[in-house]
């Protein structure tokens, strides 16, 4: 990414004031980084996708009333993280504890800082999970996980029969948890993101 | 699956069931919720390629496109507008999700199988002889009028930038999603443009206010490109799902820009919700259904001297007769309503010429019946992602008949 963090604060001001592509700017840059933690608190894509856009629709309906920040990407995680353990949320995740969404939903400042850190490192863990990936590999992952492809439409996209696209998956994911091992484990995650 | 141990994640996620079961269908998922206590070990593990499901998508999730839709969302509020609430996010590549001719028994009139093979024992029983044995399922294929009455065949038109009209710039996204872009300067000129699918196809669009439309086969959508500041109308044909982003008025905050849809005489108005609504000209009623927020329905029907309008709930139905007259079911199943834009064919208590429209619609063939029809009711659902081959021989199960002509389907006692 071309955009130095040193320019994120001159970016914010310039959404402050209202401009647009600023603000769109801003998104654009986070959005991988807050989508990581967004999936990293709630374990949806979806979710998380809805919490940023409610975060940046917010921030932009109301932008001639926000303060300058000098950190704008632990301000965004906050947000997000507020958002997220919003009750309207609590019943839409999946696989996740009751006793998540009872935890207080306000910590401080260092503990975004931390937070932030720690889900920049998960995701690249995740980038260099997939790195270790053939670029075959790395397509099928694609199309399957991302295009929410079956197995035949995989065939006609790839020329692969149903069974190599089946193993090409198989192994590639038994490639990928082998690497995550440690950071698919929801317990660990919960206590690092819960405040506790 | 072996039901000592549970299984591994790789065993997991490279299975159609449980990828069904992350992506939020609702019968995977009490299917495998039912799992989780049976099987010791499998609730962990599934959590945990859960987990890894959604870091991937995570990660391949596009900036750009993402900031693209966003940016047009937004658009239409205007500057100083603000949003009510945003639609709730349903999953983008849903209708391609399903898996590979995974059937589902209701009434015992069909067969249930997880792993998508129809049993040996009904291919063996399969005797038919005909010339033409088979078609393959519909998939993504529309085509675009422009406002100059040119015509974009969608499905061969590369990503990026299509073509571009006035100050809005028409954009199809890697996942093959149609979008409006406008570079924010106000527009001069309304124009309209539709978007159409043919027997045998479907296909997604973002309205240039955000809204999500999903266009099921032998539809079709007319809107502007650009909304005027206080009404968003467009009409349709055919079966049409709506997520509808909720717009304030820029001048009079409390207000909600109404969006409008219209189907000859009948008009949905809404503000922000997710509704489906079934026009087919070969239906008996048009059905509107509200599956979150609050419509209005009305008709002006030829039978009709005056407006007739209903307030639907969320869960209901509208069904508007020919001759204008509105009922309105309470006892329906979204489910099943929804069925095809999840990638199934979901019916209950159907009786076959209904199920038979919505074949010849799907695998783009003609029906016709030979002899008695049978009036028995069928139940079942089965992915729409298959081909006809294997619905018909679920079909066949309950004893109906077909023999297959060049574009045609008889149905045979």
């Amino acid at each position: 990414m071309s955009n130095s963090m040193a320019e994120m604060p001159d970016r914010w001001d310039k959404m402050r004031l209202g401009d647009r592509d600023a603000m769109l700017a801003l998104y654009e840059s986070y959005y991988n980084d807050l989508l990581s933690y967004g999936v990293q608190l709630s374990n949806s894509t979806d979710i998380a996708k809805d919490a940023i856009n409610d975060v940046f629709l917010h921030l932009w309906e109301h932008h001639s009333g926000l303060k300058p920040v000098k950190n704008v990407k632990a301000y965004l995680f906050a947000c997000i993280r507020r958002k997220i353990f919003q009750p309207v949320y609590a019943n839409k995740t999946f696989l996740f504890t009751e006793e998540a969404f009872a935890e207080s939903t306000e910590i401080s400042h260092e503990e975004v800082l931390i937070a932030v850190q720690q889900s920049d490192a998960i995701r690249m863990k995740v980038k260099a999970a997939l790195d270790k990936l053939t670029e075959r590999q790395k397509e099928l992952i694609y199309l399957k996980y991302f295009r929410d492809m079956d197995y035949r439409e995989i065939g006609r996209t790839t020329g692969m029969s149903l069974k190599t696209a089946y193993n090409t998956i198989y192994n590639a994911i038994k490639i990928l948890t082998g690497e995550l091992r440690d950071t698919l484990s929801v317990a660990l995650l919960l206590l690092f993101y819960c405040g506790k | 699956m072996d039901h000592n141990a549970p299984p591994s994640i790789e065993e997991l996620l490279a299975n159609e069931s449980f990828l069904k079961y992350c992506g939020g269908n609702q019968h995977e998922r009490s299917y495998w919720e039912e799992q989780f206590n049976i099987v010791p070990g499998l609730r962990d593990a599934a959590e945990k390629a859960k987990r890894l499901y959604e870091l991937l998508r995570a990660e391949m999730t596009n900036a750009s496109t993402e900031t693209v839709a966003f940016s047009n969302m937004i658009e239409q509020q205007r500057v100083e507008a603000p949003v009510v609430a945003l639609p709730a996010k349903r999953r983008a590549g849903y209708w391609v999700a399903a898996a590979v001719g995974s059937v589902i028994i209701l009434s015992g009139l069909w067969i249930y199988t997880y792993n998508g093979n129809i049993p040996s024992r009904l291919v063996q029983q399969q005797q038919i002889v005909h010339e033409r044995t088979d078609a393959d399922p519909g998939r993504n294929t529309a085509t675009l009028v422009l406002a100059d009455g040119s015509v974009v065949s969608l499905d061969s038109t590369g990503n990026g930038e299509i073509t571009r009209q006035g100050n809005v710039a028409i954009v199809k996204t890697d996942d093959g999603n149609i979008l409006y872009k406008a570079n924010g300067e106000p527009v001069s000129e309304i124009v309209y443009n539709t978007m159409s699918t043919p027997r045998g196809g479907q296909y997604r669009l973002v309205l240039p206010d955000g809204t999500k439309v999903w266009l099921n086969a032998a539809s079709s959508i007319t809107y502007p490109t650009s909304f005027p500041v206080d009404e968003r109308k467009v009409s349709v044909t055919g079966e049409v799902y709506f997520e509808v982003a909720a717009l304030r008025d820029a001048t009079n905050k409390s207000r909600l820009v109404p969006f409008i849809v219209k189907k000859d005489d009948i008009q949905v108005q809404v503000k922000g919700t997710h509704f489906n609504i079934n026009a087919y000209d070969d239906e008996d009623d048009a059905k509107v259904t509200l599956l979150e927020g609050r419509v209005n329905v009305s008709t002006t029907g030829a039978g009709l001297t005056e407006k007739t309008e209903v307030a639907l709930l969320p869960g209901k139905q509208a069904r508007c007769g020919k001759t204008g007259a509105i009922a309105v079911a309470d006892n329906i199943d979204p489910d099943e309503v929804m069925a095809w834009k999840n990638g199934l064919f979901n019916f209950s208590n159907a009786d076959i010429r209904m199920i038979m429209r919505q074949i010849g619609r799907w695998y783009n063939l003609d029906v016709s019946y030979e002899g008695t029809v049978p009036q028995r009711e069928f139940s079942g659902k089965i992915t729409r992602n298959t081909q006809l081959s294997n619905v018909l021989k679920i079909l066949e199960q309950s004893n109906i008949h077909f023999r297959m002509e060049q574009n045609r389907i008889v149905v045979t006692p």
